[in-house]
């Protein structure tokens, strides 16, 4: 945290912290990936963790997910989540959609759909109503209900995986990489979804490597950088042209 | 897919989700119910009873395809449950008097209760390491049913076992057994459709896709694998159970490594997954000694390169290859959205 900047936002004067990282390390074997990483993020913000690749922003979700080894104290919504199962924290609103999107490519797009409302116990109308706003916000999902989900073009897929986890009910987004493949055009799209969910209240923690498109939705960002937090900013900051060159050549702060 | 029971066919009496989606499907699942209840009019003695090894290995096959194609586990042990299944048959029914139907439903609990206890620990191995692991359960209930003498009779094995039957009622001839057990073949496939269809079958098909991902959206997937792992273990000992009846003698060897092989070679050759494949491939396996006849005695040669051959040309299996066919057959108006 030595080399962390902190800055108040005029935006977020007085928020309630959703989520609170305190030391984070994870390790992959004996490789430690990631060192003693320290955050929060804000109800209701989009939250951009950007870096280049390998500097540990997969890892950082997966560790949030238990599903790399860890330490640290994490608190979620005020309670210590540190020694829940993925599945648990899933149930709790904590929802990834992980690198790769994690698509049941065979399965059609409503049995995918239908699997991220699977640990629901909020009733079938709460999740018909989850369902229709998928639909609006995607209307091409609706179209291809039956269609095999393998079969889905790659915006679609990361369509499919941000609907199915908003039919997990998540109190808090974790999205890993979503321009991963996809042409700007088709990533615009995602964006603009992504500012509607963030408009209806909803968190996002995004992770990104292509930070002007992750800047232009983000309240507030942290570059990562070899598995420590580089840099704290406010996201309009880190968006001109200078803080991004200094971000990816390797500066240590942003001035 | 609701006039699919209305088939004629008395042996696959077919519950309306079966078969499913398009024309062609129905059509070749009637075709397939229509052979296997036609096939005892033409079959010999000898495939006739062929036949009926192969539909209790079709049970085995349903149940292992559960926790193989469905859930996307590894599993070289399932011969265990079999002997569990079918050891506890036999000594029950010929050492203790029970009725066959007390002691499937032993045979049945004692297999779930096992596969439970061991499944709590094995199945948090992924990959090889699964495999390892099953792969020694197996060997383990093979060197017991060898050494535990007072109960299995070692090598000698148990003679006598009585054949299948409620009360007066019993079987005794090998076309009977045939009717029955490919009854209980599609109560088998019937089951194993209900379960891919239900909120744990997706989760099941979720686990097999991805397990991260599976437990990402609130999938317990470690509890689920238990389930598959159990179910399937149940599959396993009632075709144990079948298998001591019909033969009506009980030896290790029934359920040795040999017995894993073949459970693959149908696997894989039917098409691990469809459910139905490994149905097709415990008939197609189960029936090769009579189609190599005098050749038999090559026939774990057969195995292996009928096996290479389809994993190398039709890794999906025989039954895609005739469902496609007959997609291209039935459903050539529609534009044929494809299954699986």
């Amino acid at each position: 945290m030595s080399e962390t900047s902190r800055q108040q936002l005029p935006e977020t004067a007085a928020p309630s912290v959703i989520l609170d990282v305190r030391d984070l390390t994870a390790t992959y074997g004996r490789v430690e990936v990631l060192h003693s990483v320290s955050f929060h993020v804000n109800e209701g913000e989009v939250l951009v963790v950007l870096g280049p690749n390998g500097a540990g922003k997969s890892t950082l979700l997966r560790a949030l997910m238990a599903q790399v080894q860890r330490t640290g104290s994490i608190r979620f919504q005020g309670e210590p989540v540190e020694k829940r199962a993925t599945d648990q924290l899933a149930g709790a609103g904590l929802i990834m959609v992980p690198e790769g999107r994690g698509i049941l490519g065979p399965l059609s797009v409503r049995d995918n759909l239908d699997l991220g409302s699977y640990m629901r116990r909020d009733g079938r109308g709460a999740i018909n109503a989850d369902l229709d706003n998928v639909f609006t916000l995607f209307p091409r999902l609706k179209e291809r209900q039956s269609q095999r989900a393998g079969s889905l073009s790659g915006g679609e897929q990361q369509m499919l995986a941000i609907g199915r986890a908003i039919l997990g009910n998540p109190k808090l987004l974790l999205l890993d990489e979503p321009s991963l493949g996809l042409a700007p055009r088709v990533m615009d799209e995602i964006l603009q979804s992504l500012e509607m969910l963030k408009n209806r209240g909803l968190t996002i923690l995004l992770v990104e490597q292509k930070a002007p498109l992750a800047l232009k939705i983000a309240s507030r960002a942290y570059v990562l950088r070899s598995g420590h937090i580089a840099i704290e900013a406010n996201a309009v900051d880190l968006a001109s042209e200078e803080a991004l060159a200094k971000l990816y050549l390797g500066a240590h702060d942003h001035g | 897919m609701a006039d699919s029971e209305s088939s004629a066919t008395p042996s696959l009496a077919l519950p309306p989700r079966i078969a499913r989606g398009s024309r062609s499907m129905r059509i070749v699942v009637i075709s397939m119910a229509v052979i296997i209840a036609a096939l005892p009019f033409v079959a010999s003695t000898y495939v006739l009873s062929l036949l009926v090894l192969a539909s209790i290995y079709a049970v085995l096959a349903i149940g292992l395809d559960l926790f193989m194609g469905q859930t996307g586990q590894v599993s070289f042990g399932h011969n265990a449950f079999a002997a569990l299944g079918g050891y506890a048959t036999a000594i029950l029914t010929t050492a203790h008097n029970w009725p066959p139907l007390a002691a499937l439903a032993f045979s049945i609990v004692i297999s779930v209760i096992a596969a439970l206890i061991v499944g709590v620990r094995t199945l948090q191995l992924r990959g090889h390491y699964l495999a390892m692991a099953t792969l020694a359960l197996g060997m383990i209930a093979y060197t017991l049913a060898v050494q535990l003498t007072s109960l299995t009779n070692g090598f000698a094995g148990i003679t006598g076992i009585a054949p299948l039957g409620i009360g007066p009622l019993e079987l005794t001839s090998d076309l009977q057994y045939y009717y029955v057990v490919w009854i209980i073949v599609a109560l088998g496939i019937w089951s194993s459709f209900r379960i891919k269809d239900s909120r744990v079958g997706r989760a099941l098909g979720a686990i097999a896709g991805n397990e991260e991902a599976a437990s990402a959206l609130g999938i317990n997937a470690a509890r689920l694998k238990l389930i598959a792992f159990t179910i399937s273990a149940a599959y396993a000992a009632v075709a144990g159970a079948l298998m001591a009846h019909f033969i009506g003698f009980l030896s290790p060897e029934v359920f040795g490594l040999d017995l894993v092989t073949l459970l693959f070679a149908m696997l894989f050759v039917g098409g691990i997954g469809t459910i139905y494949g490994p149905v097709i491939g415990a008939v197609l396996i189960a029936l090769l000694p009579a189609i190599l006849g005098p050749l038999a005695d090559y026939r774990q040669l057969a195995y292996g390169v009928i096996l290479l051959a389809v994993i190398m040309f039709a890794p999906s299996g025989a039954f895609r290859l005739i469902a496609d066919l007959a997609e291209r057959l039935f459903d050539r108006s529609s534009e044929g959205e494809k299954h699986g």
